[in-house]
């Protein structure tokens, strides 16, 4: 294991100003946020925002420590890695605790932590590795079926946990890192047309009544509007009525009324949308815009391809869950249990996005050290 | 190697425009929902936060003039269910449907359905409710409301009006002063949470109902009765269609009194009509709300008619007015007169007129006088006075539907027409314009908007604001309005309106009878029998009209059957009025004379009624409108009839059959 002396002015004058900048932003929106939602400023009680600045701490912790170990560390046990995530996943199974369907949490009474969540780094940092080794066979089918051996055991094991959404993280972040390796385009075309194709027996033999359910109504919120859709319809309201302006912080009355649900984690947008309006909305917006420009740049001048995968991965990770969060909360994509990165309540997640900003942070830094 | 490396760059750089592309999408699509539909979110945002009750406010009370109450408001009810707190859905909706009388099945529905609370039945009596309450059913609810009520029923009908369920003013008076009636509902806004519980004094707002203003009509109520009493009983004894009569204050146009039979319920204004009971239910909907429009249509101010005679007024008016004619020219009647080839008759051809003044031309209503006014006048000044007097334009009295008539245009018509039109033909007008034209011939010539309404008053009875009396213009000098008071006081004196004379009082004014058109032609056996007087005619309190439409008795002449209707009114009205006689010197003398008792004179030949009459002491005189009698014709009608105690000397009306 390779540890650099962080203090060394050439690895910090290369850290990335735009990502910090973004990351930390997007959290002090998100702890305001969070204390509206919570009612903090009438008398309600300031564990969730206490809960995630110490979350926010302990994050900052571990973003240091990975950015102290040298990113091709992981490369070089990308193997122990694998093993390592493989055995976390099938041990949730088994002695995991079932919540809201989902048997992907480990209890450990204090704390609760859900290994899925640190298997998308995990996962990353290993797949990285193999598509570095193999990016000059993947336009052909002898390089590109250990590829796929390689990942079914992990989407499979996440898909035997019943977390569909999670599962669509990984098949959504490995597609962009396959893309990014430069996949043959008939493999890409051959994948879209495959996905289309397996629609309709996903629909009848693989979902189950309430994943139908919550297609439907997003197909029509109105079908359901006080049980499946209600969480569309009002997350609507809330935005809307904001307008431009908003209404001022604390000010929501969809978010103080407890018309929006979910509101200091899932739906922490809507309380955006509602109280800091157009203007707070598309601020937001900019600053994940910021982020995942930024992370596609790394990804360009990172010196080698492990590093620039890593930091497509954990773009695409980004960008899958602020789209989805997003665009659920506007009607734009169905409902599933997905957090806004940085912003939503969740110690698990904000540690987790943490350690993947670390990992981003890492591969910039380090572009410049093998200048000879 | 480099190979590979440049396709990874060049694909990196494709994502990179496909993301901004999604977050352009993402920022495209808050814009379409916080500003495009901003203020539709905000507007349901509101609705899901706010429980809005609306307090209904109290509907002004409808007066006389004298401040007797003619519509008012009665106690009433509002119930509501609250389905979760029904138990046995069955027997409550089988008891609420034997109480309320309504269908159980809907019932059933309203009491199991998932809402929060169900309206049942509004304008509930309060003795129903008594019934319910006393069942102590769980979860019906009782809420205070109002219901108009109209405490003569069947009175100034069509003057008033009526409320629909919501207690706003459909017709008549109640829905042209609606927005003054109704107040202002109050509101009570209260926040509640998403769970649907109250938030304690939170932003609740209460706002006070504002209750309706008072309306104070310028009907006088003791007046109107006089004419439903007068226009009842001439319904009844001349079996007519319907019966009309308005009584104007010809001074300020205010009308005060306006009876039509047969009318309608106020407080149950969608009852069934009788003769509709057998085939009401086969009836479409349309076809049901046509015929209770029908019932609930003003004749007074939405009918028009052919005025014929009484329109004589007008042409007299004008043609003194333009001094074309002055009450002692001599005329001459031959029975006929010629015009553009066409030879229109007196209706006394058979017995002309032969030698007289323009003002017995009046006292004959002699068709070949007003046929030469007319010509004398010319079409442009003689429709200048039509169209001063306000005919082929509303009066814009405030009630609804108010007809115009119709008034040919002046280019169209030639001088048959124009004779016509000086006796009343060919020209339709409604019972209010006509009655405000002879108001203003006796007013001193001015035309008067006619007045409905005297003035909102408050709770506490300040005047908020009152309607003034409005003249629209002077029609005819003061003078020619004098004139024509003594003219039209003499044709009830001396002349056709004999019927209407009141011995003390000084009534002055005009019969018609005119045959009624239908699809352009004249209907035979079909008639409009109106009258229109005044009095004291030297000073006019009172003017009023009555019409009488297809009468169904033993006569149509509006002398016989409109002037005794006129004639009650104004006598019950002056004495109510206080208006003190004034006898004649040869009224004095009458009066001190001995009674006679007029003989029945019906049925018999005409030479022998003559004969009788003289016998009697009586005086008589021939009024056959319709044709000629002879010697031997059969005598059909008379006024006053037998057995009334007269004065010597007093003038019989005889009315005998025409010659074939």
């Amino acid at each position: 294991m390779k540890i650099d002396n962080i203090i060394d002015k050439k690895l910090l004058k290369n850290i990335d100003i735009g990502i910090i900048i973004s990351v930390i932003l997007l959290f002090v929106a998100g702890i305001i946020a969070i204390s509206s939602a919570t009612g903090v400023a009438y008398g309600g009680s300031l564990r969730y925002v206490k809960i995630q600045s110490v979350a926010f701490v302990l994050g900052l912790i571990a973003m240091l420590i990975t950015l102290v170990i040298d990113y091709n560390t992981f490369g070089e046990m990308s193997k122990t890695i694998y093993i390592v995530s493989i055995i976390l996943l099938i041990s949730v199974l088994i002695f995991g605790k079932e919540v809201k369907g989902s048997k992907s949490w480990f209890d450990f009474g204090v704390v609760n932590f859900q290994p899925s969540e640190i298997v998308k780094i995990s996962f990353i940092l290993s797949f990285a590795k193999v598509l570095e080794k193999r990016e000059d066979t993947l336009d052909t089918f002898k390089g590109i079926l250990p590829v796929v051996l390689y990942i079914v055991p992990i989407v499979g094991l996440i898909l035997l946990q019943n977390d569909f959404g999670t599962a669509l993280v990984f098949v959504f972040f490995i597609a962009f890192m396959l893309f990014a390796a430069g996949i043959g385009y008939k493999y890409v075309f051959g994948a879209v047309v495959l996905g289309i194709l397996s629609l309709p027996l996903l629909w009848f033999y693989v979902f189950e009544d309430y994943q139908r359910k919550r297609i439907l109504v997003f197909l029509n919120p109105e079908m359901d509007p006080l049980g499946r859709g209600y969480h569309v319809i009002q997350s609507k309201i809330a935005v809307g009525s904001g307008q431009f302006w908003g209404k001022g912080l604390y000010q929501g009355t969809q978010n103080n009324l407890g018309f929006i649900p979910e509101r200091h984690t899932d739906f922490i947008f809507s309380v955006i949308g509602e109280e800091m309006g157009l203007v707070g909305s598309v601020a937001i917006i900019l600053l994940f815009m910021l982020l995942i420009m930024r992370c596609i740049y790394i990804a360009k001048i990172s010196k080698d391809s492990y590093g620039k995968y890593i930091c497509i991965g954990v773009m695409a990770m980004f960008l899958f869950h602020i789209l989805e969060n997003i665009g659920m909360t506007i009607g734009m994509m169905p409902v599933t249990g997905i957090p806004l990165p940085f912003v939503s309540y969740g110690g698990s997640s904000l540690l987790t996005n943490m350690i993947a900003i670390g990992l981003v942070l890492n591969v910039g830094m380090r572009r410049q050290v093998i200048r000879f | 190697m480099a190979g590979v490396a440049k396709k990874i760059k060049r694909r990196v750089l494709f994502l990179l425009a496909s993301f901004t592309l999604l977050f352009f999408l993402l920022t495209v699509r808050l814009f379409q929902i916080q500003i495009v539909n901003g203020a539709e979110y905000q507007q349901k945002a509101i609705e899901q936060w706010t429980r809005d009750v609306p307090i209904p406010s109290k509907r002004g009370i409808i007066y006389d003039r004298n401040g007797k109450e003619l519509a008012t408001n009665a106690p009433a009810y509002e119930i509501y269910v609250r389905p979760v707190e029904v138990t046995d859905k069955e027997s409550v909706a089988q008891t609420l449907s034997e109480v309320l009388k309504m269908d159980k099945e809907t019932l059933m529905n309203k009491v199991s359905a998932n809402k929060d609370t169900v309206i049942i039945k509004k304008k509930v009596d309060s003795d129903t409710v008594k019934i319910l309450r006393e069942k102590n059913i769980k979860g019906l609810i009782f809420v205070d409301d109002s219901k108009r009520f109209y405490p003569q029923s069947n009175f100034a009908s069509y003057v008033l009006g009526f409320t629909n369920y919501d207690n706003q003013g459909q017709d008549g008076v109640e829905a042209t002063f609606e927005k003054y009636l109704n107040g202002f509902p109050g509101r009570d806004i209260k926040m509640t949470d998403a769970q649907g519980r109250e938030l304690p004094e939170s932003d609740r707002k209460y706002y006070e109902p504002q209750d309706g203003l008072n309306l104070i009509l310028t009907i006088d109520e003791v007046i109107q009765h006089f004419a439903e009493k007068a226009v009842e009983n001439a319904l009844v004894e001349n079996k007519a269609k319907r019966v009309t009569a308005i009584v104007m204050e010809p001074k300020t146009g205010d009308i005060l009194a306006m009876a039509i039979k047969p009318d309608y319920d106020n407080n149950n204004p969608r009852e069934v009509p009788e003769d509709l009971i057998d085939q009401w239910d086969s009836m479409s909907s349309t076809e049901q709300y046509n015929a209770l429009f029908k019932i609930w249509r003003n004749p007074a101010i939405s009918d028009t008619y052919e005025p014929g005679s009484t329109f004589k007024t007008i042409t007299a008016a004008a043609g003194l007015e333009e001094g074309v004619v002055k009450p002692d020219d001599k005329f001459y009647c031959s029975g006929s007169v010629v015009v553009a080839g066409r030879r229109l008759k007196c209706w006394r051809s058979y017995n002309p007129h032969g030698s007289e003044s323009f003002a017995e031309g009046v006292q004959n209503s002699c068709n070949p006088v007003f046929i030469e006014v007319a010509q004398r006048l010319g079409k442009e000044k003689f429709y200048k006075y039509i169209q001063a007097f306000g005919f082929g334009s509303p009066t814009n009295i405030k009630l609804l539907g108010e007809a115009s008539g119709i008034v040919r245009n002046v280019n169209s018509i030639g001088p048959v027409e124009l004779a016509n039109i000086s006796f009343g033909q060919g020209i339709t007008v409604t019972p209010i314009q006509l009655i405000t034209a002879v108001s203003a011939i006796v007013n001193d010539g001015y035309l008067m908007e006619p007045r409905i309404a005297k003035k909102l008053v408050d709770n506490e009875g300040n005047t908020v604001h009152e309607f003034q009396p409005r003249v629209v213009r002077q029609v005819i000098s003061k003078e020619t309005s004098a004139t024509m008071r003594q003219i039209l006081e003499s044709v009830v004196t001396e002349g056709s309106g004999g019927g209407a004379y009141i011995p003390g009082y000084k009534v002055g004014g005009k019969t018609g009878t005119a045959q009624k058109a239908e699809n352009g032609r004249y209907v035979p056996g079909k008639y409009v029998s109106s009258f229109v007087g005044f009095a004291p005619a030297n000073d006019p309190k009172v003017v009023v009209l009555v019409v009488i439409d297809e009468p169904g008795g033993a006569s149509y002449y509006g002398g016989v059957i409109a002037t005794p209707v006129v004639k009650s009114i104004i006598s019950d009205t002056l004495r109510y009025l206080d208006v003190k006689p004034q006898y004649t010197e040869e009224e004095a003398k009458k009066l001190a004379k001995e009674k006679v008792t007029v003989p029945e004179i019906r049925n018999m030949k005409l030479k022998d009624a003559i004969k009788l009459l003289e016998q009697n002491k009586l005086k008589y005189r021939l009024e056959e409108e319709q044709g000629e009698p002879e010697q031997d014709s059969l005598v059909l009608d008379q006024t006053p009839r037998a057995n009334a105690k007269v004065n010597e000397g007093t003038v019989v009306i005889i009315y005998a059959k025409p010659k074939e």
